[in-house]
């Protein structure tokens, strides 16, 4: 046993030491400025639970819990199906089927400024691609969305932009269904199961470790959604966008509170590390490691 | 390989999404072979285009320099006028399709790219192998070595991600002070050699798959753990170590908060700080901000499009059972 | 055992690499550095500035570095003065100043300014003031961006029958021009906007009517309150606040915003595409004119104002050369920052390259400026202003809240008073916590 702890130990030793040198200290001074004023430019000054006790009161820090718990909710979920799906497509035996992969994949090396500025075209109420489509479906007028220019539409509007990047997790998926025998799906064949039951029974196991780490870091990137919001929409409108990183931004960078912001910072690390727990505990019989 | 028929719905539904997924590129490309007039246009036209006019009998390229009360004047672009500026009426110009090259040629003028692309590459080339190598050293240690403390470190990195980076920035800043690595590539690299929670994560699935019986027959054999992690996960795990690449490459290669912090030379910086460069305070120059952008995607479209290679190869668990 | 080896060898490389990327520091006292935050545009006149100055100042070398600054980015300036490894000069915006001073970020160039033979009555005053606080020097103007002026699609208004040299010149007139220009089809979408009201984001457009409407948006301090006083519902900028609400529900804003984005997203703008057919034009835009709308015939003259309000009207912005606190104002960095701000080679530079106007008002470069048609328009406004966004070390905090509370009104959720009354107590609690640091800085430093 004693053997183990060593071999173990040294496998990780860099990433122990790297936890050791660049992380363990920024961490305990970020806490400790949690409790403390602290003005970025000036030291900071303690003054308690103050900051914890700020937020209860800030109305637009509820309004970002909301929205980022919207965001993680529809996104998280709805980017692993469209992940899936895509995978699935991916893993088809057709002409050409690299050229696809790299298509699909495309939008994950776009550079962000780019993307945006094309999003903002497709989401466009009257001459949009996507509105577009809706009118092709011949939904009624009064019911086309208003997306980024609506503070109903726009956190829809930036859940649909956030499936565009499923390709990235589709390629996950597409290398563990790599790893998939294919003896596998014949034996299920010959037992008569379906394409869909095939799908179940097999497929989703095999890859369900994949599954469980693109869900986790799904949970952990949607709580910490920044980017998007901060490039295309500053938040708005009315605060529609107002996502807790964005807030938490601001009060770091244009109001000069990083002691505030450490505060929100300590309180969404809870958040979601209790997501995570639940999330791993609750998966825990569902994943399938060894085959 | 399994052999499946070549079903029409999914080819179809594969054609449409690849479509609609490769829209943001090609109309990134689009608008950086567009002239400065064209660009700022409302309508989605994915077809750049020009001006030209009709001047005795024949059409030219025009460029439109400047509107003077009703008359428009122009400089001819080609033909044997070319060069001379014209006063017309606006209506006698028409668009056609044309492709403006000079946002290419105007954008590697605008910045050092050559110095840039050594600078990102020296970066990039030590991110991803000291992702590739801390990493799957550490997964090794966290999914295939039973020890005690395995779960407790394995949280206290999943741990690592869940706290912003904002407000650990400065703090960390200090630390590379003392250590002497401000204005070099150290903060950038360094780290990496150190592991990357979300890699290892990722590995750490893909190992647990790993049938302990190969680890096992190997470990009966006499083999060390370095050598079972050589010789039996890591050609088990090519295509998930191909996705670690890649991924690390692409996040090297668009960083920019990181090179901007921590190097403070113009002479260091990075294409994705020269990109940014490109976007000015109240306007831009989208074309070439366009271009540039079209020449930093492409080496990771041709990288990704290279890998998969080994996504597919990756190679089969099924067949080293069977 | 290859393969180990072959790692190890690898690993050993890596090592290697690493060392040759050592620091190697070679201090140099004729060195000075320079942050500018400077699009890759501006690269040519920043380099030609340099060689201009090390010509006149033999001895002297200037490292100049780029380092992204404005109130949403400045992380890296940040850091480095939080580090201690900040630049011998730093451009600033203006609008951060009076809050990096407060805080203590920056070095008090007073003794050196009043030794150097400048005078604060040889910069726009407006600018002036913003290098300030508390009577003590903080930064020297270099840039002076007169916002904004007001330009119009003379086709645009031919062809909705107004009179394309004689543009509006009261709110009421330009309601209805803006009635005449604007075209709504059947389902309400704006196919043709006469002005978006908003177009300049957050606060930017509220400082810009409130201060043409004739309000202000800070008292200068007094004794009872020493980094001056909130009012930013000041019954003019409420008037004017509600001007634009008004207009939002004429048009519905959601509309005019999606309008507006469909081209603004490729940081253009509808008036490029002929699409609106009035905007308020920065000077830094002077340019763009001919690059995107080379094709359109455009008039240029002052921003409306109601005739209880402020014409012309104009409020200032622009970059200052500062030095960041834990660096000794080094006399060459001194001499550099006066010769930037101040000097016929720098200020020519500045205007010729660059397309500025100088914060330094003698520079010889506006009398050939007054004779432009265009940037003439802009000395004009630049002659006229009054103000700056506002004088407030929690400026950032400020600007958050008005555009908050602007989107508040507009999208119909609080009249502008409330709104705007909202935005007073919030920003005046924080002020007050700043003097309450301040003091307490004050005494700490007395014990």
């Amino acid at each position: 046993m004693k053997r183990r702890t060593w071999t173990g130990l040294a496998f990780c030793s860099p990433l122990i030491l790297g936890l050791l040198a660049f992380t363990v200290l920024p961490v305990i001074a970020s806490f400790w400025f949690s409790l403390c004023n602290y003005p970025i430019l000036d030291s900071p000054r303690y003054v308690g639970a103050a900051n914890y006790v700020e937020m209860a009161h800030d109305d637009r820090f509820w309004h970002s819990v909301q929205n980022t718990f919207v965001f993680v909710l529809a996104s998280v979920p709805l980017g692993m199906i469209v992940g899936l799906g895509l995978a699935l497509l991916m893993n088809q035996r057709v002409p050409g089927i690299k050229v696809f992969r790299t298509l699909f994949f495309l939008p994950t090396v776009v550079p962000l400024v780019a993307n945006s500025v094309l999003w903002i075209r497709m989401l466009d109420p009257e001459s949009g691609l996507i509105n577009s489509f809706l009118r092709f479906l011949h939904l009624p007028e009064g019911w086309m969305p208003g997306w980024l220019s609506d503070e109903h539409w726009a956190m829809p509007g930036l859940i649909l932009m956030s499936l565009w990047g499923a390709g990235g997790g589709a390629i996950l998926y597409l290398a563990a269904l790599q790893d998939v025998p294919s003896e596998l799906f014949e034996a299920a064949e010959l037992d008569g199961a379906g394409p869909v039951q095939r799908f179940k029974n097999v497929t989703i196991p095999l890859i369900s470790p994949v599954l469980l780490f693109t869900g986790v870091m799904g949970l952990i990137g949607g709580f910490q959604e920044f980017g998007r919001a901060f490039v295309m929409t500053s938040g708005g409108p009315w605060d529609a966008t107002l996502f807790y990183c964005l807030h938490l931004f601001n009060s770091a960078f244009t109001e000069f509170r990083l002691g505030y912001a450490s505060a929100m910072a300590w309180v969404l690390f809870a958040v979601i590390l209790l997501s995570t727990i639940i999330v791993m505990r609750a998966s825990q019989k569902h994943v399938q490691y060894e085959q | 390989m399994r052999k499946r028929p070549l079903r029409i719905p999914g080819f179809l539904a594969l054609v449409v999404l690849a479509a609609l997924f490769s829209l943001p590129f090609v109309w990134q490309v689009s608008t950086s072979l567009k002239t400065e007039d064209q660009v700022g246009k409302s309508e989605m036209d994915l077809i750049p285009r020009a001006q030209m006019l009709t001047l005795n009998g024949s059409t030219v390229e025009v460029k439109p320099i400047e509107r003077k009360g009703n008359e428009q004047v122009v400089e001819i672009l080609s033909g044997p006028q070319k060069g001379a500026k014209v006063s017309v009426s606006p209506s006698g110009l028409k668009l056609k399709p044309h492709l403006e090259w000079s946002n290419y040629s105007e954008g590697f003028k605008a910045f050092p790219f050559f110095l840039m692309l050594r600078n990102t590459l020296v970066i990039c080339v030590l991110t991803v192998f000291g992702t590739a190598l801390s990493c799957s050293l550490a997964a090794y240690g966290l999914a295939c070595v039973q020890w005690k403390g395995r779960e407790v470190l394995f949280w206290t990195m999943l741990a690592t991600m869940m706290l912003p980076g904002q407000v650990t920035m400065i703090p960390l800043f200090q630390t590379f002070k003392s250590l002497g690595w401000i204005n070099t590539i150290l903060p950038l690299v360094v780290p990496a050699f150190c592991g990357n929670a979300f890699f290892i994560f990722m590995l750490r699935q893909f190992y647990r798959t790993i049938p302990s019986s190969l680890m096992e027959a190997a470990r009966i054999d006499g083999a060390s753990d370095l050598r079972i992690w050589a010789t039996v996960v890591l050609p088990l795990s090519k295509a998930a170590l191909a996705v670690v690449a890649v991924f690390s490459f692409i996040g090297a290669w668009n960083d920019f908060l990181g090179p901007l912090l921590y190097l403070m030379d113009d002479d260091k910086y990075t294409l994705a700080i020269g990109l940014a460069r490109l976007q000015g305070q109240y306007s831009s120059d989208w074309g070439r901000m366009m271009a540039m952008s079209v020449v930093m995607t492409l080496p990771l479209i041709v990288l990704f499009f290279l890998a998969q290679r080994t996504f597919i190869e990756g190679i089969k668990i099924g067949g080293v059972k069977g | 055992m290859r393969r180990k080896a072959r790692w190890a060898f690898a690993a050993l490389l890596a090592v290697l690499a690493l060392s040759g990327c050592l620091p190697k520091p070679t201090p140099d006292p004729h060195v000075i550095t320079v942050w500018q935050p400077f699009d890759a545009s501006f690269q040519p006149a920043l380099d030609h500035l340099v060689a201009e100055f090390e010509r006149t100042h033999p001895g002297i070398h200037v490292k100049m570095s780029f380092a992204s600054n404005d109130l949403t980015s400045s992380q890296k300036l940040f850091l480095a003065i939080a580090g201690g490894v900040g630049p011998d000069v730093t451009f600033v915006d203006g609008q951060q100043l009076s809050e990096w001073a407060a805080r203590g970020a920056l070095a008090d160039l007073t003794g050196s300014f009043d030794k150097s033979g400048l005078k604060p009555e040889d910069f726009w005053t407006p600018r002036w003031k913003e290098s300030t606080f508390r009577g003590r020097v903080y930064a020297i103007p270099w840039g002076a961006d007169p916002n904004f002026a007001f330009i119009w699609n003379k086709d645009m208004f031919r062809k909705a029958g107004l009179n394309p040299d004689k543009p509006p010149r009261t709110i009421d007139e330009l309601d209805r021009d803006i009635d005449k220009l604007t075209v709504v089809d059947s389902q309400g979408f704006v196919k043709q906007l006469g002005m978006n009201p908003w177009e300049w984001t957050g606060a930017n457009s509220l400082f810009t009517w409130g201060y043409a409407f004739g309000g202000n948006f800070y008292a200068e301090p007094d004794t009872t309150h020493p980094l001056g006083t909130v009012t930013a519902d000041n019954p003019k900028v409420v008037a004017a606040l509600e001007w634009m609400a008004k207009f939002g529900r004429k048009y519905d804003v959601r509309k005019v915003n999606a309008f507006s984005s469909q081209v603004v997203g490729l940081g253009n703008n509808p008036f490029y595409a002929g699409k609106s057919a009035i905007r308020l034009l920065h000077v830094s835009q002077i340019k763009d004119l001919k690059k995107y709308a080379p094709t359109m015939d455009i008039g240029i003259g002052l921003i409306p104002a109601p005739p209880d309000g402020e014409y012309p009207t104009g409020w200032i912005g622009g970059w200052s050369l500062a030095v960041p606190r834990n660096r000794e104002v080094r006399p060459e960095a001194f001499e550099f920052i006066k010769w930037v701000c101040s000097s016929r080679e720098a200020t020519e530079i500045e205007a010729t390259d660059m397309e500025q106007f100088p914060a330094y008002r003698k520079s010889q470069v506006f009398d050939r400026i007054r004779q432009d048609p265009v940037r003439g328009v802009f000395l004009k406004i630049l002659e006229n202003s009054k103000h700056v966004r506002t004088l407030m070390p929690v400026q950032g905090y400020y600007m958050d809240q008005l555009g908050r509370a602007m989107d508040e009104v507009l999208y119909g959720g609080a009249s502008a008073k409330e709104a705007l009354a909202k935005v007073r107590v919030a920003v005046s609690s924080r002020l007050q916590s700043v003097a309450d640091e301040l003091s307490h800085h004050a005494v700490e430093a007395n014990r």
